[in-house]
């Protein structure tokens, strides 16, 4: 991805194909929808489209968002994404277990972003990306919960969230393994 | 045809236009001949409204054209845009707002000057408002439709706009947010649109009186719709000159809110560049100052062009270019007070925020911005450039380049580098970003020239009320030339 198109998933390659990893110079920190507690995004939206559902997941009504992009200007995380087309998702390559607040298709002219897979942690199972990390950086779980792995890391754990300063609070916690 | 005006009846709207001879340090001065030439009551209905009872000449006619042409232009630039998706504009994910919402700022600022001049000089009792206080309440009315457009068209899904108006629906249960900027946009806009057309209206009034008693046939008729019966007995006057101040007391608020609220769409943001407490005031004196600037531009034309010189002389210019002068100063102010916050504060944001705007990917934009607002306006501290219409021009050209300028900076410098540098990206325009902008031009001219050949540009009836008290040529006082 280069800096004039910025993030573009429309155009760029969905696979990381660097000859090294990590390149050399390089520091690699995932940034995804932080879950904010003071949710600049939820405060910005006129229609009312993005909130925080009781469980601490903020969320997007993609049949309320209007596309005024308030949102995407009051993140300080980059974390929300305009679509810019219309889905073009083959049928085959569609999955059928959707959530409203979630996975469905999104129209054009919407906002979306990480829902923290709501249509799977709803239903007891972990958010794709804590499934699929190969090493098992990423942990999920019930932080009101103290027997939980989450609340282990967070007590024991060097732990910082993003951009601490700005005061919104973020639930997505970074940690140092070591 | 009798002249409809009573002079003697009419002096209230001026506010105290009552010749005297002593002039407390607070009082107006009336010594002023701000009218050129002798001018009698006839003669001011005839100046004003001959160029309405000719046919328009080839230089309208050619202007009418390369701005129906321009707005035709943005017509088709919007339909693809609705047909096709907002990502025919140059935008991307990190770059989400940019010609649309500066172009949306920028009208809302040409506005300014229209409600300033009919309002704020209206309660401070500056007469030399009376000459140029329509054109430029007309350019607040027409500014802020070309404004209006924009937070509409730069929605994902325009169709929805709608949703922003907290009205009973069967919606369900949700409703707008009140803690929303762009909601707050919705009803500055709306008030401050409702209010000047209203203002401008009753304004109109006594003068579509004298067009329906000048007028024959359908023009009558329609000019005798609009005048609502005016009769300009003494009682008329009274509850005019009752509504103008009770919406000048009105409108008064709202040249300061419009703007302070537009402003808010950046500074309740956490972003560096945006998060400054300074931008209510910082948004409004920039925007009386493009505003300003652009009721100049046009003035300096129509003058000219519609043989007005009698009536917007020099003088005026003067006044005008005085007030952009102050509120250029304001303006300056606030460039180095963000300087000054970004390098006192000790934010590295901030500071890279400002260092980027200067010297980033697109620094150049900040330097037309401080060329064209700090370094050129400086030239109308010289009495004798003031005088120079051609120079004044010029300057006022300058000045809306840069106040557009201003809010590209503000906005898309600002987006380009935020706080992560993985999300940073760069902006260019496309040729429908463009497309959009050079329509917005084309619908504010053509509005401006129809107004131009449809209702009297200048108020007669305000006119009249000053020289009825303004002393003679032959005097020795006259200070217009």
């Amino acid at each position: 991805m280069d800096k004039a198109h910025g993030v573009d998933f429309a155009h760029a390659n969905a696979y990381y194909d660097a000859e090294q990893v990590p390149r050399p110079g390089h520091f690699y920190l995932p940034v995804a929808c932080q879950h904010c507690r003071d949710a600049p995004c939820v405060k910005s939206c006129p229609t009312g489209a993005t909130w925080t559902e009781p469980d601490g997941i903020v969320v997007v009504d993609y049949d309320w968002c209007i596309g005024c992009r308030c949102c995407m200007s009051s993140c300080p995380y980059g974390a929300r994404h305009f679509n810019w087309a219309d889905p073009s998702v083959p049928t085959e390559a569609f999955n059928p277990d959707t959530h409203f607040l979630g996975n469905r298709p999104r129209g054009r002219g919407v906002v979306e972003k990480c829902t923290f897979c709501i249509q799977r942690v709803r239903n007891g199972r972990y958010p794709a990306c804590v499934e699929v990390c190969p090493v098992g950086s990423r942990k999920f779980g019930n932080l009101l919960d103290p027997a939980s792995e989450i609340r282990y890391i967070l007590e024991h754990k060097r732990v910082f969230v993003l951009k601490a300063e700005l005061a919104t609070h973020p639930r997505f916690y970074y940690f140092y393994g070591s | 045809m009798a002249d409809p005006i009573v002079v003697a009846a009419i002096p209230e709207r001026t506010m105290g236009a009552a010749p005297t001879t002593a002039h407390p340090a607070h009082e107006p001065r009336d010594d002023v001949r701000w009218i050129l030439g002798d001018k009698g009551p006839r003669d001011i209905t005839d100046d004003v409204c001959r160029p309405l009872g000719r046919r328009p000449g080839r230089g309208w006619w050619a202007a009418f054209l390369v701005a129906l042409a321009m707005l035709g232009v943005g017509v088709a630039s919007i339909g693809y845009l609705f047909v096709t998706g907002i990502g025919v504009w140059g935008l991307n994910r990190t770059v989400g707002w940019a010609f649309d919402i500066t172009n949306f700022v920028f009208w809302v600022g040409i506005g300014h000057a229209g409600t300033l001049i009919s309002a704020i000089l209206l309660l401070f009792r500056q007469k030399w408002r009376t000459s140029i206080n329509r054109s430029a309440e007309a350019m607040t009315i027409f500014a802020v439709m070309c404004a209006g457009i924009f937070p509409l068209i730069h929605m994902g899904r325009p169709w929805f706009g709608y949703w922003v108006f907290p009205y009973p629906n069967t919606r369900g249960p949700l409703w707008v947010n009140f803690r929303s900027p762009l909601l707050w946009d919705v009803f500055a806009i709306g008030t401050y649109f409702t209010i000047s057309l209203v203002f401008w209206f009753v304004g109109l009034i006594p003068d579509l009186a004298t067009l329906r008693d000048r007028a024959t046939g359908l023009r009558r008729r329609v000019y005798a719709a609009l005048s609502l019966g005016w009769s300009g007995s003494a009682r008329s006057w009274k509850r005019h000159e009752t509504v103008s101040l009770l919406l000048a007391g009105l409108a008064t608020p709202l040249v300061v809110s419009v703007h302070s609220v537009v402003s808010f769409d950046f500074a309740t943001s956490v972003l560096p560049g945006w998060h400054a407490t300074i931008f209510p005031p910082y948004f409004v004196a920039g925007a009386v100052f493009s505003g300003f600037g652009m009721v100049l531009t046009l003035m300096l034309i129509a003058r000219k062009v519609m043989g007005l010189e009698a009536y917007i002389t020099k003088k005026h210019v003067e006044m005008m270019c005085k007030v952009i002068l102050a509120m250029g100063a304001i303006v300056a102010f606030a460039y180095a007070t963000e300087l000054f916050m970004a390098w006192w504060s000790g934010n590295p944001y901030e500071r890279f925020a400002f260092l980027n705007r200067a010297f980033g990917p697109t620094g150049w934009t900040y330097w037309v911005m401080v060329g064209c607002n700090v370094v050129i306006p400086q030239l109308l501290w010289f009495r004798r450039v003031r005088a120079n219409l051609a120079v004044v021009f010029v300057v006022t050209l300058v000045i809306n380049v840069g106040m557009w300028f201003e809010r590209f900076v503000i906005i898309c410098t600002t987006l380009q580098r935020d706080f992560l540098p993985s999300s940073w990206a760069d902006f260019s325009p496309t040729l429908l970003d463009i497309g959009t902008f050079v329509g917005s031009f084309g619908l504010f001219f053509t509005l401006f020239l129809l107004f131009c050949r449809l209702v009297p540009m200048i108020a007669m009836a305000e006119v009249k009320a000053v020289t009825a008290h303004q002393p003679k040529a032959d005097d020795g006082k006259g200070g217009a030339t």
